[in-house]
């Protein structure tokens, strides 16, 4: 059974027409953007409400298993009704039954480009581990702190400045997630 | 047994493939013993059964090639696959269970058809095959490790279930320990015509004690002589299946394979493939580039929508498919995206060498081609062709209409 592409590859040669393929014009998805998950790993480490290091004010740091989840749903915002629903669901009931667990977005521990960004700022020295939190000094001049005071100066990426702000509204905590 | 017979190419192999096979064959120097072989003759429209099994890598590739005989299965040879196959099933309960077994009837069988619940039940029955009178009751049983699933209370639970079903059919209940009639209405509207059961097939996930076919003969012999037989033939017996004897006894293809080794995926899959095309995500991109491109093709105004239709809503099934896996599997929707990247460079790499060869007229069927080979590769061989094939038919519809490929800039040279 021939499908639409046999046809029209039949048609095209038969035309005598040339199929030609421009490879810039092949876009794969913006989150695979290295400044795209940089920026947006820096907007959830500034505005989701990133605790502040009582000795040194300008360091902020995170939980480095809720900075994943917290980005994975940042740059993909659709999912947030759902994580909001499942949330609602569990509050107040302390731990989660297996069933709830189940819809969970889980899939963040997969993410590996996720994790290739953080290992690429552990080793460019913009960001430190501490345990289980993340570090970043907000006061150095590096790309990480560049980039996002620049997106938040210029409201750019406003969606997912949007869901950080929602994310964060829900008062999601390290221990309560089991992380 | 007759003796062995040499198979001289895949080409030689292919003529055999259509006599009735009831011998061996041998392969280079491996021995080939004969399955079960469905096939599909697309002139005559008709499915047909022959005997082979695929244990040779590329035959399934020769017979695709044969236009009289579209394969409809690839059958696992009795080896790992369905060893691991039964192993899995044995693991899966509930409604997944259900599901799975219903799938592979499915496969097996092309008159089964399914008992829907709705309304009122499904009257004791899950499924109906060989012209309504062979019937199906299937219970896949929670085998949790507890103090509830040893081995008597499996039997006893498996008992108690399908005793139940068996009464059911045979409409009769317990009242004071005593059987009695009781009407099975959802049978009355099942079984029309005057249909009887001739043979109960009792299908469960666990069947390792043979007390239970005891147990089950014992109950099945009191209730059919009990009963009015209205829905059942006096003649008419039953079997007990555990994961071993489906697998012997339905086909186990590379789909029903990959449902069980990756069920996530393949429910991915079958999502969007069910997915109606008003209700699949629309592009963010115009599309009058591509009515465009189409007017080159045909001024037949007819064609033009026909194909714009189909390739709109391939394209979009490609939108669905890889948003569903960016949520649920992010490393593959990563590995796929990149696929086509790369797959998109190395054909402009090509083209851009042999440019003034003009050596790619069939450009786009070549990188649907690569990204099947490709899509194969990323999931190893547990994904079927028939899926790897859809996917890569997607994506290229999806750079048909996106305006990577195209083919209004020139025409070829001779």
């Amino acid at each position: 059974m021939s499908t639409v592409i046999d046809r029209l590859s039949a048609l095209i040669t038969s035309k005598g027409l040339t199929a030609t393929i421009d490879n810039a014009r092949v876009i794969i998805s913006s989150q695979y953007d290295i400044h795209y998950q940089i920026v947006t790993m820096g907007l959830v480490i500034y505005l989701f409400r990133a605790k502040r290091n009582k000795t040194f004010d300008k360091i902020k740091a995170i939980n480095r298993t809720l900075l994943r989840l917290v980005h994975f749903l940042t740059i993909r915002p659709a999912m947030l009704g759902d994580f909001k629903g499942w949330h609602q669901s569990i509050a107040g009931k302390g731990s989660p039954s297996l069933e709830e667990w189940a819809s969970f977005p889980s899939a963040f521990l997969s993410d590996s480009a996720q994790v290739d960004t953080l290992t690429l700022l552990l080793i460019r020295g913009e960001i430190y581990e501490d345990g289980k939190d993340i570090l970043l000094d907000t006061g150095r001049t590096n790309q990480i702190n560049s980039l996002t005071a620049f997106a938040i100066k210029n409201r750019l990426f406003q969606r997912e400045q949007d869901t950080i702000a929602e994310l964060s509204a829900l008062k999601l905590s390290a221990s309560e997630m089991g992380f | 047994m007759k003796p062995a017979r040499q198979v001289r190419s895949t080409a030689h192999l292919r003529r055999l493939l259509v006599e009735p096979l009831t011998r061996t064959y041998l392969v280079g120097s491996e021995r080939w013993q004969p399955r079960s072989y469905q096939c599909f003759n697309p002139d005559l429209k008709t499915h047909s059964t022959l005997s082979a099994d695929l244990r040779i890598h590329g035959v399934k590739q020769c017979l695709h090639s044969d236009p009289k005989h579209v394969v409809r299965h690839k059958i696992m040879s009795r080896t790992s696959h369905n060893r691991e196959y039964a192993q899995r099933l044995g693991q899966v309960y509930g409604d997944d269970f259900q599901e799975e077994v219903i799938f592979l009837l499915g496969q097996t069988y092309t008159a089964f058809q399914r008992v829907p619940q709705k309304p009122g039940g499904d009257g004791g029955l899950d499924g109906l095959t060989h012209d309504y009178s062979h019937g199906y009751c299937i219970y896949g049983l929670d085998l949790q490790p507890s103090s509830k699933t040893s081995a008597d209370e499996l039997r006893k639970k498996i008992a108690a279930k399908f005793r139940s079903d068996l009464r059911s059919l045979f409409e009769l209940t317990h009242e004071n320990n005593v059987l009695i009639y009781e009407e099975n209405k959802p049978l009355a509207a099942i079984l029309t015509a005057g249909k009887k059961l001739k043979l109960i097939r009792l299908i469960a996930n666990y069947m390792e004690d043979h007390r239970l076919l005891g147990d089950l003969n014992t109950s099945f012999v009191e209730y059919k002589s009990a009963s009015r037989q209205k829905y059942v033939e006096s003649d008419c017996s039953f079997t007990l299946w555990g994961p071993d004897d489906i697998c012997n006894q339905l086909v186990i293809n590379d789909t029903a394979l990959f449902r069980i080794r990756e069920p996530g995926i393949a429910t991915i899959i079958e999502e969007v493939e069910n997915t109606a095309p008003h209700e699949l995500p629309a592009p963010a991109v115009a599309i009058d580039s591509l009515e465009d491109k189409l007017k080159h093709l045909s001024n037949e105004a007819e064609f033009i929508t026909e194909q714009k239709e189909q390739i709109l809503t391939e394209w979009r099934r490609h939108l669905l498919l890889m948003q569903k896996f960016n949520t649920h599997l992010p490393d593959l929707h990563k590995k796929l995206e990149s696929l086509v990247k790369k797959v998109a460079l190395e054909a402009t790499m090509e083209s851009a060498a042999g440019k003034n060869a003009n050596i790619a007229p069939e450009l786009i069927s070549q990188m649907r081609d690569r990204i099947y080979q490709g899509a194969t590769s990323i999931l190893g061989q547990v994904m079927p062709d028939a899926v790897a094939h859809e996917f890569a038919e997607w994506t290229v519809a999806k750079l048909i209409g996106h305006c990577p490929l195209d083919w209004r800039a020139k025409k070829r040279t001779a």
